[in-house]
């Protein structure tokens, strides 16, 4: 499986001096997106360090291992607020076309329905895989909600509520835009996480974090970081691919045209190279 | 010759366990026992030797010492007391080494250099083994002969205080006693502080005649800044002073008691170069036995070096001290400097004591002991003792009779040794040579299952097995002749008793001829693999299969349970691992189902298109055979189109359900049986029912699983055994009634309660009924080649016999996880792995891991103690060896047994299968016996680990038991697979 399969496909650049001026539109506008993506994760992963130290100002006796109820609660609060602020700022897939309020309205309800969902199916998952029926249900319950925020809110905030293009992202080769690649490997690192997070509990080493709740959620904060830097590292890499063969383009041009001219282009395209 | 992958998965699987059987050998060394048992009665001492005349002495010596303290220091390094640290923090105890009235020596530990092991030699003085735990099947008491149980047993006061491990080993033998714990390793002050705050109590006090003190400070600092940190220095001061104070309120005692009493510093173990210990270095087995008493008089300038000992030699010396018979297994000899003070007829009785104990043991653990040069030398000293006491009892205090003594003492003194050390070759190691011979076979076995894999696995699941080429290959023989050379050299220079030596030379060249045949082999695959990929390099357009997220998910777990096995807290809580990746199963099911129900091609759902394409299939092979052979097919298949549109959505709706379903049913199966380690002490339903109080409860729950065991399984059955079933069920829960488990509904008050034999042997005569039609429809349809329908029958018959049996020999409470495992291949098979169109090789490691679920769902873990022995004695009056291990091993392997069981069900009722079952025999075989070679080599490289013994040994029995099982399973396969080849060529050669 190959995530960056649509990227490649779009970027791949042409030989010829027209079609590369048109890939060269194409890859401003692509390098905007990745611009946008960059910083979108940047502020989720500057949110959940947030979370760690900015409510020890606030709360006295505050620590992830001990209160690590409200930990959870204000992460889950914070990563929620910074993906919705980031998606109506950005925008990624804004339909041009006019919704009355009434539409929105039943839009957001659902959203909330859909969240509510998704955080009692993850509870009724952890119990199906051990976790104790009564005692601790809040620390499970607490724990079904972050990871719904890592998961559910990003595609509710990009997809909406429609099950079908859920299902669609999640499938190979089913991802048609660089946002749902970003989510389809956020999210499914996020339960990757989930997953391995569980591998220490077993072990007889007697630490308190070792509990299972608090061990989940964070590999899947760890993930989730992890994932959003390897994100980070994909486009960057891509960019700089894409301006290794401009230049390329331009040596090629430079068989033909003058020498001063490449020269003049070339450092300008040096310049942007350091910009990006 | 072309070999279906079936069979010579089967074939593979075979050879390994030869291979598992041969490491397991060599592993688990042979034990010095004496057959006596453990019995503790009283002997008569042996009487002391005389020639001719009659000697008066036949009772064992009196103590030589009236009180004893033994203080041992946890990993006390031999240099901690007599090198250049014990000068410098222990100046007590340097004056004692150097002038005082004591003995020095350093006692050299056996590996594993670990704390329980050692005290078990220290007390028994015998080098304790595996055997051991399969003797107490892992109940922590040292049932051996031992110094303690002896000291008890003679009314001597024992006072404890240290760690707790003693508190485990002996629970009922110290009047008085305080454990510390070891586990926070990172304290090393307070362990210490709970020993000595009892000193001054106890020391004034006259009530004892054995204190034992075990101090734990120095290896926790040990374990956490190594053996060159200050804190040791601190450490060793302070066990100085306690050592002075000790020895000073002895002293002071001793000058109104008539006998004088002993101090005993010692170290149960050493400490490697960082600090930690188990493993066999120099620095691990050498440790300090200082022993202390007013009795060891030395004239001044007398300075010895510490003479090596060992540490067995300890338990002899105290029981002698104490006046106590020694250890039956001990193979340690008494240490001669401690009764040099005494006279010369009771040196002479003492050492005559140690040596007729050793030259006994011999006796019963070497089959030619007389040949022995150990056995030997004790008769010439016995001879000459009993001269001597002659001499002496006619004239005595003369020279000539010092000078014969002496002369006897030293032939005892010799003969001492050469008997302990016979002894002590018997255990000291681990067979190396039989480990890594087993290890050799097993590894290449499985190289030659994995390289085998793409070949098998592709469409003709068979394989080109050269059989001719390996044999007459010059490599062969190289091989071969390189390997006799190996084995003559390695048998002629070793000391010790190694098994794979003692075979005879045809049993050595058949495993060797096999071992470079194997070589050969997994050296041909190679280079046809490596070509392959060559081949394949070129044309890549071939290469594009994809893994889909199933596959993947496979994968994953087996490779990552089978290195969970390098961890011990792993082992422990093995079932965890399965649970999880049943779970994770599940949920990756559901996501395929989903996606194949939303997101279906044409927008249809693929379930309702997979029947109509069963029909379409279907519909040639109707009009082929005008023999009504597949009339149960046929049936199916015309009714299913009529049904179809109402069935669409309910079908669907159940496809999308039943990954929910089995979730659910492991769920609910998961609190019925805790077991592992660390969650093991939490109540369970299973505990809840079989208590007294709820029989009511049991009763309804055993006959409402028995009920829906016979709706789940008689639908398939043949008429004759689903009638045999119905019976068999029913005597099934008259057997638990006539036991007393369970209540029959008019019965009122108590009855006797008898042992159920002929209520057990009613079911068993139903099982082998069903199980024999089951056999006959199978042979009938290969000899006569009956048809698809009578094997499909035969193969349920079998099954159901098999359902049968394990619900007789399952405890009563584990009844709904048969009905869960029944429920669960019902829906599997009819709501997934049918619609889903899953390969073969797919459904089989899914079977492959809820077998292994299911293992674990019925109580069993990775130690020896859940294994249900009463399953062994079910219809039985007395214990029978070979059905009571049948019985046993079946109800221990119920799960993998069904599931492997279902398996063959499954794929033969597939129409159109054709190879299905060789692939799905030959992916068991390789799945199952992947984690039994990596755990091979883990056990291995882990043989000095702190809990080789108690963790990873029960796993390796464990491991090899279901190599076992996965042998027997897999010849299934081939033979059932044999018998449709046949079966199918027999057809037609018919028509």
């Amino acid at each position: 499986m190959s995530p960056s399969e649509p990227l490649r496909r779009a970027c791949h650049p042409t030989m010829s001096a027209d079609l590369g001026q048109t890939a060269t539109q194409e890859n401003t506008m692509k390098n905007t997106d990745i611009k946008r993506l960059l910083y979108t994760h940047l502020l989720c992963i500057f949110s959940i360090i947030l979370s760690i130290f900015i409510p020890s100002f606030f709360l006295e006796n505050f620590s992830i291992l001990e209160t690590h109820l409200t930990w959870l609660c204000i992460c889950s609060v914070l990563v929620t607020a910074v993906n919705l602020v980031s998606y109506l700022v950005v925008k990624p897939n804004a339909s041009t076309k006019r919704s009355s309020l009434s539409y929105k309205v039943t839009r957001f309800l659902k959203c909330c329905i859909y969240f509510l969902m998704s955080c009692f199916v993850f509870h009724v998952i952890f119990v199906l895989y051990g976790a104790p029926l009564i005692e601790l249900v809040l620390e499970t319950f607490l724990f079904a909600v972050i990871l719904s925020t890592f998961t559910t809110i990003p595609c509710l905030c990009l997809l909406g509520p429609n099950i079908k293009a859920w299902l669609r992202v999640f499938s190979r080769n089913g991802v048609t835009s660089i946002w749902e690649n970003s989510l389809q490997i956020t999210t499914i690192s996020s339960f990757v996480g989930t997953w391995f997070g569980a591998f220490p509990i077993p072990l007889d080493w007697e630490r308190p974090w070792q509990i299972s709740y608090i061990l989940f959620s964070g590999m899947a904060h760890l993930l989730y970081a992890w994932s959003d830097l390897w994100l980070r590292g994909w486009p960057c890499y891509f960019a700089t691919l894409d301006i290794l063969e401009q230049k390329a383009t331009y040596i090629q041009e430079q068989l033909t045209g003058t020498q001063e001219e490449f020269l003049c282009r070339f450092h300008k395209d040096c310049a942007e190279m350091y910009m990006v | 010759m072309r070999l279906g992958c079936g069979a010579f998965a089967a074939g593979c699987v075979l050879v390994e366990v030869l291979g598992v059987a041969l490491f397991l050998r060599g592993f688990f060394p042979a034990p010095v026992r004496s057959s006596s048992g453990t019995e503790h009665q009283a002997e008569s001492p042996a009487p002391e030797p005389s020639a001719g005349a009659t000697s008066n002495w036949t009772k064992l010596p009196p103590p030589l010492f009236s009180k004893v303290v033994i203080m041992l220091i946890d990993a006390l390094r031999d240099d901690f007391v007599f090198g250049s640290k014990g000068v410098k923090f222990m100046p007590y105890t340097t004056y004692l080494v150097g002038k005082g009235a004591s003995h020095s020596f350093v006692a050299e530990a056996k590996p594993p250099t670990v704390t329980m092991p050692r005290i078990k030699a220290l007390m028994t003085g015998s080098l304790p083994g595996f055997v051991d735990i399969i003797r107490n099947f892992n109940s922590p008491t040292l049932l051996e002969d031992n110094v303690i149980t002896q000291a008890k047993a003679a009314g001597k006061r024992i006072i404890f205080y240290g760690d707790e491990t003693w508190v485990k080993l002996f629970p009922k033998h110290f009047v008085e006693y305080d454990g510390t714990t070891s586990f926070f390793v990172s304290d090393y002050t307070e362990v210490d502080d709970n020993v000595t705050r009892h000193l001054d109590r106890v020391l004034k006090r006259r009530d004892w005649d054995v204190l034992i003190l075990h101090y734990l400070g120095l290896d926790h600092i040990g374990h956490i800044s190594g053996p060159n940190s200050p804190l040791i220095g601190r450490k060793l001061s302070e066990m100085d002073s306690v050592l002075m104070r000790i020895h000073t309120s002895l002293l002071s005692e001793e000058r109104e008691a008539v006998s004088p009493s002993l101090l005993v510093l010692c170290g149960d173990h050493g400490m490697s170069a960082n600090g930690g210990h188990g493993a066999s270095s120099v620095e691990e087995t050498n440790t300090a036995l200082l022993l202390i008493s007013s009795a060891f008089e030395r004239r001044p300038g007398d300075v010895r070096p510490p003479k090596l000992v060992q540490q067995t030699d300890l338990a002899a010396t105290l029981a002698i001290g104490l006046g106590l018979p020694i250890p039956k297994h001990s193979v340690g000899r008494l240490l001669s400097p401690v009764i040099e003070g005494r006279a010369m007829r009771e040196q002479l009785r003492f050492l005559h004591l140690n040596t007729v104990q050793l030259s006994r043991l011999l006796q019963e653990n070497v089959p030619s002991y007389e040949r022995e040069p150990g056995f030997e030398q004790f008769q010439v000293s016995q001879k000459l003792h009993g001269n001597w006491v002659r001499l002496y009892l006619e004239e005595k205090n003369s020279e000539v009779l010092l000078n014969l003594g002496t002369k006897v003492r030293r032939q005892y003194l010799d003969a001492l040794k050469t008997l302990s050390l016979a002894l002590s070759r018997q255990v000291a190691h681990y067979d190396i040579y039989s480990m890594v011979v087993g290890t050799v076979v097993v590894l290449e076995v499985f190289a030659l299952l994995l390289l085998s894999a793409p070949q098998a696995l592709g469409s003709a699941a068979e394989l080109e097995v050269p059989l001719s080429s390996p044999v007459f290959s010059l490599l062969f023989y190289l091989v071969l002749l390189l390997l006799g050379a190996v084995h003559v050299s390695v048998c002629t220079s070793t000391e010790g008793s190694c098994y794979f030596c003692s075979l005879s030379w045809p049993t050595v060249g058949v495993v060797l001829v096999l071992v470079s045949a194997l070589l050969c082999a997994v050296l041909s695959a190679l280079t046809r693999t490596c070509v392959d990929g060559k081949l394949l390099r070129r044309n890549p357009a071939r290469t594009n299969s994809k893994w889909s997220e199933l596959d993947l998910l496979i994968l994953v777990g087996t490779v990552g349970h089978v290195l969970s096995l390098g961890a011990s807290s792993f082992i422990e809580e093995e079932h965890q691992t399965w649970y999880f990746l049943v779970s994770t199963l599940c949920l990756a099911l559901c996501h395929e189902s989903y996606r194949n129900c939303f997101l279906g091609d044409n927008g249809e759902s693929p379930c309702c298109l997979r029947v109509e394409g069963r029909f379409v299939r279907a519909a040639p092979t109707v009009k082929d055979k005008s023999t009504g052979c597949d009339v149960l097919e046929l049936d199916r298949v015309c009714t299913k189109p009529s049904s179809l549109d109402t069935l669409r959505g309910c079908e669907k709706a159940m496809v999308l359900a039943s990954p929910w379903l089995v979730l659910g049913c492991c769920r609910l199966l998961r609190p019925l049986n805790h077991t592992g380690v660390q969650w093991a002490h939490r109540p369970d339903l299973g505990h809840w029912l079989t208590s007294s109080d709820h029989k009511a409860e049991l009763s309804v729950l055993a006959a409402l699983s028995l009920v829906a065991v016979f709706a789940l399984v008689q639908s398939r059955c043949s008429p004759m055994s689903r009638v045999a079933m119905a019976l068999g069920l029913l005597g099934i829960y008259c057997y638990r009634a006539s036991i007393g488990h369970v209540l029959l509904p008019w019965q009122r008050g108590s009855t006797a309660v008898s042992r159920g034999i002929i209520e057990a042997r009613f079911v068993y005569v139903f099982v082998l009924g069903i199980l024999f039609t089951g056999t006959k429809d199978l042979l009938k349809s290969q000899v006569l080649a009956a048809g698809a329908t009578v094997k499909t029958v035969g193969l349920w018959d079998v099954y159901s016999g098999l359902v049968l049996l394990a619900a007789l020999l399952f405890r009563p409470h584990n009844l709904p996880v048969l009905v869960c495992s029944l429920l669960i291949q019902t829906v599997m098979t009819k709501y997934i792995w049918r619609p889903l169109k899953h390969g073969a090789a797919e459904v089989a490691v899914m079977h492959y891991w809820f077998g292994q679920a299911f293992f674990y769902f019925q109580g069993n873990s990775n130690n020896i103690t859940t294994v249900d022995i009463s399953a062994g004695f079910v219809g039985l009056n007395t214990y029978v060896e070979i059905p009571a291990m049948f019985l046993t091993a079946f109800a221990t392997y119920a799960g993998p047994v069904l599931w492997a069981s279902h398996l063959v069900n499954f794929l033969s009722s597939e129409p159109s299968s054709g190879s299905a079952l060789r692939r799905a025999g030959f992916c068991y075989a390789l799945v199952c016996s992947a984690p039994a070679s990596v755990y091979v080599v883990l056990v291995t490289a882990l043989r000095y680990h702190l809990f080789i013994w108690s963790v990873f040994s029960p796993k390796l029995l464990y491991e090899g038991m279901h190599l076992l099982v996965t042998a027997a399973l897999c010849v299934g396969f081939a033979a059932v697979d044999q018998a449709r080849v046949q079966s199918r060529s027999g057809r037609a050669a018919a028509s």
